[in-house]
């Protein structure tokens, strides 16, 4: 069963893990925004780890929701952004690897 | 796909220089990575990032690309172009601004998105403000 933890702000989540892990999440943290919120790490228990955060849109009742999956040594297996409304997911964006990779790794 | 990327135009790229990125975005990571140890560190300055919001604003250069540049320089790779696994590039922000240089990398980074996909010259104006307090800030220093 994947375990998450929640930080409470980028900066504990940026510090989450060690070595290259930590460089990852240091780096994908780093962009988050004073708008970001539910700072998330979860160990996926196959080496990889999935980042996520949540930022709010400027149109009240919108945000946006990255992702990133890192493997063991934090290269990026995928990376993606998902739009979200009152009404649910809007669209979801992959800025890399998707849903066939995904399905291969 | 180009083969050699030259570790200057990479320098260049990250320092805001939108036709040096163009060369970056033609080359595959492996490329990037080879240029990347051979250069000088990576860093988004202030500066940087005004260059890039002053061709935006002033229409030189299209908003997509101006997504692109912003898309590099926060995750350290070509979004879209690898199909495996992809070992970014550090590209670090300059310390006394990073919060800034976050700030509005992530908010060029969404241009073209469905919701707050545009940046009017107004907000433009606004980031260009924020930034250049800080260059007069550390030039006092």
């Amino acid at each position: 069963m994947p375990r998450t933890v929640e930080f409470p702000d980028k900066s504990a989540a940026r510090g989450a893990l060690p070595g290259p892990l930590g460089a990852a999440a240091n780096r994908f943290f780093r962009d988050a925004t004073g708008k970001s919120a539910q700072f998330k790490v979860t160990d996926l228990e196959d080496g990889r780890f999935r980042f996520e955060f949540f930022s709010a849109a400027r149109n009240p009742g919108y945000g946006k929701r990255y992702v990133q999956v890192v493997g063991p040594t934090g290269e990026i297996i995928s990376e993606y952004k998902e739009t979200l409304g009152p009404e649910g997911l809007i669209e979801t964006k992959w800025v890399h690897g998707g849903p066939a990779y995904e399905d291969d790794a | 796909m180009k083969t050699m990327l030259s570790p200057r135009e990479l320098e260049q790229a990250v320092a805001g220089d939108l036709d040096a990125l163009a060369s970056v975005l033609d080359h595959r990571q492996h490329s990037i990575g080879e240029a990347a140890r051979a250069a000088a560190d990576l860093v988004v300055t202030p500066d940087a990032v005004r260059s890039v919001l002053r061709h935006l604003r002033d229409g030189g250069v299209s908003p997509e690309h101006v997504q692109r540049w912003a898309s590099f320089v926060r995750r350290g790779y070509v979004a879209g172009q690898e199909r495996g696994p992809v070992q970014p590039i550090k590209i670090e922000y300059e310390a006394e601004a990073e919060d800034e240089l976050a700030e509005i990398i992530a908010r060029l980074d969404e241009l073209g998105d469905r919701i707050d996909g545009q940046i009017d010259s107004r907000e433009i104006d606004g980031m260009l403000h924020t930034l250049d307090a800080i260059v007069s800030a550390s030039t006092v220093r």
